[in-house]
């Protein structure tokens, strides 16, 4: 690269002032991936708009400030949700509350804080279908802090949800960033659902590096749902990997609110007879929220399935960005892949922008990819208001409606219920068009 | 109740109303017969106050009030009803949802009180019987796969649970079969009242064997060029449009 910008150089200091004192300082291993992983972000440096991954989104212009990354002295921040029935991570500031976290039963967990990592841990971190040149997940790892590594075991079918917290503690105070990664892994045949919810306090601007590596084995299950309330000056970069075994599927529901920045990488590899990947995103944005998911889905093996629908609510200045990317390797016969991208802009400065993105080596495949966007049904909205419904209540119908599906389609109900009501708050909320 | 005066609207930039007067007295029923583009459904989406339909000169008053100055929804709180045309599909939004939130939003808007879900089901599905509206209509999405007759006798039990003052029937019958026809009739008859004014639109003088108005005008070119009672219909369907609107002018 260039010369390095200022905030470049902030974490390359970084990394050299805290580098021996990081969980694991003491594991070779671990500390030669952080070490990989550090030359490799100095080698690249922050992605910029240049990069076609990031046209969109400039994380070198964005993420300027020099961040403080000891923990806050406001108190510990609460979430606004109600709790569901679940066995709970707390995740504050990046670090793991074991305070306030469950043991469950019947799982193995591991602390990424914890100096020596258990081997089938160590051997995954980082390494769940790596991206070549994925620079923000590498410096994640370069200076991860803490998280929390879950191995499911063969055949085990974990009953109650495991709910991952994060919280992020605002207040008065300098900018904060941290850097928290998950690891989990479904050995062949086990299920489990993944709950995770993303909740910012206001106050000081905060970064939040965040990774997930998913390992699913053959014929295991993972239903995750996930739900981020941003706010303005919380920027949330997050990068998830899959690896999903034949017979084996993995389903996302990732609900967005609020008018912060977020960036959602996603890769996901497929690879086998039967391997099934759904992906259900809604994002409810205002204000200047930019939230940026791209997604590269990749059909390794024969006779896998992907569907990804992604649907936003785009008010005020805010921005909507879904890049999906579709690979279907050689010999991957019988892929089936599809792409829909709907959004529904309420103001006129609001932007939606869509670009797919398919690489197909294979023949006999089915690939298909639709994009709409656009205003409410002025027609449906002259009904509904000709008989009586208010103009702010009318959109926030149609808008109901416009997300029903997935909304009803949210499982287990408990977390439903939770997430269908923080949702419609939400959208009743937000400024009807003009 | 509801006072027209040379009212002109334009359409896209286009005067398609132009200069139409009308007066509606309570418990009174109009026919408004006209050929096709003379102005018909522009009336009706005038007085509900669609956007885009704007009124460049002349007046509506109902009881008294400026509708121009009012948005759609505080229209059908004053009790303006238009049973549309076309009633358009919402997906994903229930039908028996829909006719509660309409009923408690006029409600809230008049300050008066909600109504309880007990109460507001019972009354519905009272006046969907009457309709042959089964409760498995009620609880699909808004007019989503409902045939032409389904979104008709829906748009009549609207009616029959919003109780309006003034309703405004955009060519009701357009779409129908016979026997749709009559029930339909049938379920607006029984609402006429001392109480309620009706606007009939309609391009044929079928729908007015059923609805019998008290008085009949022929819109034509933006203009009523003639008014009459019942018996104007069988003149128009006996001589056909182009006869009488040329003998009028």
């Amino acid at each position: 690269m260039s010369a390095a910008t200022a905030p470049e150089q902030f974490w390359f200091d970084e990394f050299a002032a805290r580098a021996r004192k990081l969980p694991g300082a003491g594991d070779s291993a671990l500390m030669e991936k952080r070490e990989a992983a550090m030359a490799l972000f100095r080698r690249a440096g922050l992605p910029h708009r240049r990069i076609e991954a990031f046209k969109y989104t400039d994380l070198r212009a964005r993420l300027n400030e020099r961040y403080d990354t000891d923990q806050a002295a406001a108190p510990a921040p609460q979430s606004a949700l109600p709790a569901w029935e679940a066995n709970r991570f707390v995740i504050i500031d990046g670090i793991l509350s074991d305070a306030r976290s469950d043991r469950p039963e019947g799982l193995e967990i591991a602390s990424l804080a914890k100096d020596s990592l258990p081997p089938w841990a160590l051997a995954r971190l980082g390494a769940v279908n790596p991206q070549a040149d994925h620079v923000m997940s590498a410096l994640n790892l370069a200076l991860m802090q803490d998280g929390v590594a879950i191995r499911v075991p063969r055949g085990f079918a974990a009953l109650r949800p495991l709910h991952l917290q994060f919280l992020e503690t605002g207040g008065e105070g300098a900018p904060a960033a941290s850097h928290a990664r998950v690891l989990i892994v479904l050995e062949e045949g086990a299920s489990l659902t993944l709950t995770e919810t993303h909740e910012a306090a206001t106050g000081r601007r905060t970064l939040a590096s965040r990774v997930t590596e998913l390992a699913l084995e053959r014929d295991a299950a993972l239903e995750h749902v996930r739900f981020t309330a941003a706010h303005a000056r919380h920027d949330r970069i997050s990068s998830l990997f899959a690896e999903i075994g034949a017979g084996a599927a993995y389903r996302l529901s990732q609900i967005q609110t609020g008018d912060g920045l977020e960036r959602d990488d996603l890769f996901v590899r497929l690879e086998g007879m039967g391997a099934q990947f759904l992906l259900g995103a809604l994002r409810l944005l205002e204000g200047t929220a930019h939230a940026d998911l791209t997604t590269i889905i990749d059909h390794a093996g024969p006779g896998a399935r992907a569907d990804q629908r992604v649907k936003s609510v785009l008010a005020g200045k805010s921005c909507g960005i879904y890049q999906g990317k579709v690979i279907v390797r050689e010999g991957a016969l019988g892929t089936d892949s599809h792409q829909l991208a709907r959004a529904v802009l309420l103001s006129g400065e609001a932007e939606a922008m869509t670009k797919p993105e398919l690489e197909i080596f294979a023949d006999d495949v089915k690939c298909g990819h639709g994009a709409t966007v656009g205003a409410l049904d002025p027609d449906a909205l002259f009904y509904l208001r000709a008989r009586g419904v208010p103009l702010n209540e009318a959109n926030a119908m149609l808008l109901e409606a416009f997300l029903a599906e997935d909304l009803d389609g949210l499982s287990p109900e408990p977390i439903r219920e939770v997430l269908r009501t923080a949702t419609l708050k939400r959208l009743v909320a937000m400024e009807p068009a003009k | 109740m509801l006072e027209i005066e040379n009212l002109h609207v334009t359409v896209d930039g286009k005067e398609i109303l132009k200069g139409l007067s009308l007066k509606l007295n309570v418990g009174e029923v109009h026919a408004i017969m006209g050929p096709n583009g003379s102005g018909k459904s522009t009336l009706s989406y005038a007085l509900a106050g669609r956007d885009g339909y704007e009124v460049t000169q002349g007046t509506m008053r109902f009881d008294g009030e400026d509708l121009r100055a009012m948005a759609p929804e505080a229209r059908a709180a004053m009790g303006v009803f238009l049973a549309f045309q076309y009633p358009v599909e919402i997906p994903g939004v229930v039908t028996m949802n829909f006719l509660r939130t309409a009923l408690n939003a006029q409600a809230r808007a008049r300050g008066e009180k909600e109504i309880d879900a007990a109460q507001f089901l019972k009354a519905a599905r009272a006046a969907a019987k009457t309709l042959n509206i089964s409760e498995e209509m009620l609880r699909r999405a808004l007019n989503v796969g409902f045939s032409g007759g389904e979104k008709k006798r829906l748009e009549a039990l609207q009616m029959a649970i919003l109780k309006p003052r003034l309703a405004i029937l955009d060519e009701t019958d357009s779409g129908l079969d016979i026997d749709a026809l009559k029930l339909v009739a049938d379920g607006v008859n029984a609402l006429r009242s001392p109480e309620r004014a009706m606007l009939v639109i309609t391009h044929y003088q079928r729908l007015l064997d059923y609805i019998v108005p008290d008085h009949v005008h022929i819109l034509a070119d933006g203009r009523i060029v003639k008014s009459g009672g019942a018996g104007l219909a069988r003149e128009l369907e006996a001589k056909g449009y182009d006869a009488v609107i040329r003998s009028a002018a």
